[in-house]
């Protein structure tokens, strides 16, 4: 029975070590929290095989002439509901790279889904109404999460080591609105800081 | 400052200066006025058209908006958009751009990526447009190829933003027309853009400087008040707004002028009519100064011609018309006129008139002589007038002038008789009347001869006449009163009551007046002799004596009478040294004849005085006989000469010692004076009419013997001589007389030789 043990114990370390988690705050560039900042982890030692699992719905819902919610991360091959709770009718689609698409006007209670294939961003909007702006963001992490209202995105079981963390907001005021940094994650798991200028307008195509 | 000479115009151009002034100060107020409400009208306008652009610039901004977001929403397009379709994106913006009729429609991608229909845009305006919208500016003003255009974008959302659709205008002058057409007054519109410090226009032209200026200024002008500058073409005012630009770096502008000289304009014609009004009252009120200071300065003209007038010693009247301070400053004026012409007058008749008598006066009578033509002067002499005088006084005497005045006055028929000197009184005649002349001449001294009564008094009066007319050519007095004044003397010494002037008596007087300094000269030069005349004892039946007398012959003169130089030397006092002369001269001639063996007397006294007389002259030489006087006798007889004439003195002492050898000194007939007052003027003037001719001229101290007066005496000498001669004599009960029948007076010599022949 202790050889058991000790045989469980080899194996469990054998594996990739798993730390802790890594919690990072998000912040503009006058300290204030951001929210609905993406933060995507990929670990220099790559990302595990098999199919990625979100604690989340792959769900939009289009409630009171808005998408919710307004970031929502999927990971790649992730089919997400469009469900319309309005009583008006929603012609939801995205002209962005990679991520076009097009579900042609439905109505209350009818739900749409559209699997996104490719990694990467795909604003959508409401045909309809302009003023209808939501952000998908595809990812091939299981590392992945929004910030909060307090700014802060806790990546849990991240494997300690060398890996590239990226910060993603629509209005994050940099190419493609992503910035990337290479990060060491400690065994222990640990937390960082991200500030940056949040005040570009989004921009996403 | 000017210079009036006339008080009219003084006031009538004080009158139009006042005037233009005030008018001036009106016309300035008026021009300030209008200027000023045009200017406001001006401002006014300006403003109100900047508020229309900005509502027209807005309006257009919105309609272009509307256009460019119709197409930037839609999907299809929006999709093209995004999928990069180039095409499609053209086709829908020309399809567009024709729909809304705009210049130019473009899209800028959000990379800066353009698709334009059009309008080409230059990599300035494209940098500029996308600066501009990626600021958020959505509209505003955008300089393209040097040219501003209207520029409105409306942005591609799909769903966030991937580019703008731009909808452009031109700002050209059409644009700029319609919207001076909108202004109620014809100002120019023009959309500028700033280039550095430079505005441009619409077509790239750099605005002028202080255009520019004003722009800035007004710019920076919180209300957006129009400023007004210069400009080549005179005053402007400009207003300016700002416009939005897509390049923060090239602000743009509305740029409203109006020149306010065309603001003045409407007013021009008023301007105008104010002028001819004003030139109008300025002439009317020119003519009614003129008019009312004529009335006004007319008693002053007529002053100041009536002052000038009386300053010629014309006589100057102002006519009183008025009642007020002029009209009494004219009778003040008349009034004063009147006063002078009395004091005048009252001058006049003083200065005519003899202040002691009243009656006229002696520059009355040469008035009165030369009104006349040919005046006849009568003189009337009053004879003994300082003895009369003297006896009844001053001021009797002046009565007694005066009665006497009048009544020749009365005699003369009227004429003005008048006092030209003390003792004389003087009227003219008529020249033509000459034949009146005696009987009026006898009848004046008839009046005179009649007793004036003065203060009571009895006062017999001579008067002695003389008449004189004016003198001719040549004549040395050529004054009738004068003339007349002589001819009183001459019949007062002719013992006539009454004479003519004489000219050939009166000779040169004037001529004499130098005569004795030129007899001191003569007595050195020789030019005066002593001539001797054998004096017959007609007792005794011989010549006991001789009489010396002086002669001078002047060399230019010729023969001058010693009772002229002798009368004069008297006069002056040079009688002493001629006397001096005479005495020594007939002493030594007494001592040459004497030696010569004729004796003519043994002058004691005399003799003592010549012959000091000589020594004092010859430096104490006795040059004389006889005895030489004491001290005391010379003292005395010093004190004498010293006092009194020294002929006087002489015969005085001759006659007090009785000596038979005299010595006569003066004319010839010196000695008859005494005894014959009447044959010594006759002799005197005898001897002046024909001495001139009697003697020889010699040389002083030459004795003659041979050439006696005999030889040239003819005339009256002759007959005098007859007169004079021995047979005469006793009847006088003279003693003594001149020995002219032995021979005249000769110079001292050998008088035996002729007058001993005789004797």
């Amino acid at each position: 029975m202790r050889a058991l043990l000790v045989l469980i114990a080899l194996l469990l370390s054998s594996a990739p070590a798993l730390a802790g988690n890594l919690v990072v705050s998000v912040r503009d560039a006058a300290g204030r929290p951001v929210q609905d900042a993406v933060v995507t982890l990929h670990p220099a030692a790559g990302v595990p095989r098999g199919p990625i699992r979100f604690p989340w719905a792959l769900r939009v819902a289009q409630q009171d002439i808005q998408f919710q919610p307004y970031v929502l991360i999927v990971p790649v091959g992730g089919t997400v509901a469009f469900p319309n709770m309005d009583r008006v009718r929603h012609q939801v689609y995205s002209f962005s790279r990679g991520q076009r698409f097009e579900i042609e006007l439905y109505g209350r209670d009818e739900s749409r889904s559209h699997t996104f294939r490719t990694v990467g961003v795909a604003a959508i909007g409401c045909n309809i109404h302009d003023q209808m702006v939501g952000y998908i963001k595809v990812v091939d992490t299981p590392w992945a999460a929004k910030s909060g209202a307090t700014g802060n995105v806790t990546l849990t079981n991240v494997p300690a080591g060398a890996a590239t963390m990226r910060v993603w907001h629509p209005r994050l005021n940099v190419r493609g609105n992503e910035s990337a940094v290479a990060v060491t994650v400690p065994a222990a798991g640990g937390s960082r800081t991200f500030s940056g200028d949040f005040s570009a307008r989004a921009a996403v195509r | 400052m000017i210079r009036f000479r006339s008080l009219r115009t003084r006031l009538t151009v004080v009158f139009v200066t006042l005037f233009a002034v005030a008018l001036a100060v009106v016309g300035v107020a008026v021009t300030m006025a209008v200027g000023n409400g045009a200017r406001t009208l001006v401002r006014n306008e300006l403003a109100a058209t900047g508020q229309v652009y900005e509502a027209i610039w807005k309006s257009r901004t919105d309609q272009l908006r509307q256009g460019a977001g119709v197409l930037a929403r839609d999907f299809g397009f929006r999709e093209a958009v995004a999928t990069a379709d180039e095409a499609t994106v053209r086709s829908a913006l020309d399809n567009l751009r024709a729909r809304q009729g705009v210049d130019g429609a473009l899209m800028m991608a959000t990379d800066g990526y353009v698709t334009s229909t059009g309008i080409t845009l230059d990599d300035a305006a494209a940098d500029a447009l996308w600066t501009g919208l990626n600021s958020e500016t959505e509209a505003g003003v955008l300089t393209a190829g040097g040219r501003p255009f209207q520029a409105v974008a409306a942005p591609i959302l799909a769903p966030t933003l991937i580019g703008w659709v731009v909808f452009v205008d031109r700002l050209d002058e059409a644009e700029m027309t319609g919207l001076q057409e909108l202004s109620a007054i014809p100002l120019t519109a023009a959309v500028l853009s700033r280039d550095g410090e430079v505005w441009r226009d619409g077509i790239g032209v750099a605005a002028a400087r202080p255009t520019a200026a004003a722009v800035s200024e007004s710019l920076e002008d919180r209300d957006s008040e129009p400023v007004i500058h210069a400009s080549p073409d005179g005053e402007m005012m400009t207003l300016a707004r700002a416009l939005p630009s897509f390049d923060a770096g090239r602000p743009a502008a509305l740029m409203l002028t109006y020149p306010l000289k065309l603001a003045l304009q409407p007013y021009g014609g008023l301007f105008l009519v104010l002028a001819l009004i004003g030139v109008a009252a300025a002439a009317l009120l020119a003519g009614g100064a003129w008019a009312l200071s004529r009335s006004v300065t007319r008693p002053i003209s007529d002053l100041d011609r009536a002052v000038h007038a009386l300053e010629r010693g014309e006589h100057a009247e102002v006519p009183v018309t008025t009642d007020d301070e002029i009209g009494r400053l004219a009778a003040g004026f008349n009034a004063m006129v009147e006063g002078l012409k009395d004091r005048e007058a009252r001058l006049t008749h003083l200065a005519l008139h003899d202040q002691e008598t009243g009656l006229a006066n002696r520059r009355m009578l040469e008035r009165e002589t030369a009104r006349t033509s040919r005046p006849l002067v009568v003189v009337v002499g009053v004879d003994r007038y300082e003895v009369v005088r003297n006896a009844i006084g001053h001021d009797a005497m002046g009565q007694l002038i005066q009665v006497l005045g009048m009544r020749l006055s009365a005699l003369a028929g009227g004429s003005k008789i008048a006092r030209i000197g003390a003792d004389s009184l003087g009227l003219v005649m008529d020249g033509a009347d000459v034949d009146a002349l005696e009987p009026t001449v006898l009848q004046l001294l008839e009046a005179g001869a009649e007793p004036v009564s003065v203060n009571g008094a009895a006062v017999d009066v001579g008067l002695t006449i003389g008449v004189g007319d004016r003198g001719g050519t040549g004549a040395h007095i050529d004054s009738a009163i004068d003339r007349a004044a002589v001819a009183v003397d001459q019949a007062r010494a002719a013992r006539k009551t009454w004479q003519w002037f004489d000219e050939a008596a009166y000779g040169d007087p004037g001529d004499n007046l130098s005569l004795i300094s030129e007899l001191m000269t003569a007595l050195a030069q020789g030019q005066v002799t002593l001539a001797y005349q054998p004096k017959h004892d007609y007792r005794a039946q011989k010549i006991t004596g001789v009489e010396a007398l002086m002669r001078w012959t002047h060399p230019r003169r010729g023969f001058v009478p010693p009772d002229l130089f002798i009368g004069m030397a008297e006069e002056t006092g040079h009688i002493r040294a001629l006397t001096e002369w005479a005495v020594c001269r007939a002493l030594d001639d007494q001592r040459k004849l004497a030696e010569a063996g004729h004796d003519v007397g043994q002058p004691v006294g005399p003799a003592a005085v010549g012959r000091e007389l000589c020594r004092r002259r010859d430096g104490g030489h006795a040059r004389g006989v006889g005895a030489p006087l004491s001290r005391d006798h010379r003292n005395r007889r010093d004190a004498r000469l010293r006092g009194g004439p020294a002929h006087d003195l002489a015969l005085r002492r001759s006659r007090g010692v009785g000596v038979a050898g005299r010595l006569w000194f003066g004319p010839v007939v010196a000695g008859l004076s005494e005894a014959d007052p009447g044959r010594r003027t006759e002799d005197r003037q005898g001897l002046r009419h024909g001495a001139g001719r009697v003697f020889p001229r010699r040389a002083a101290g030459q004795v003659d013997h041979r050439s006696g007066p005999w030889s040239g005496h003819e005339g009256d000498g002759r007959g005098r001589r007859d007169r004079v001669g021995p047979g005469p004599a006793p009847r006088h009960g003279l003693r003594h007389g001149p020995g002219l029948f032995h021979r005249p007076p000769g110079p001292a010599g050998r008088p035996d030789r002729q007058a001993g022949r005789r004797c």
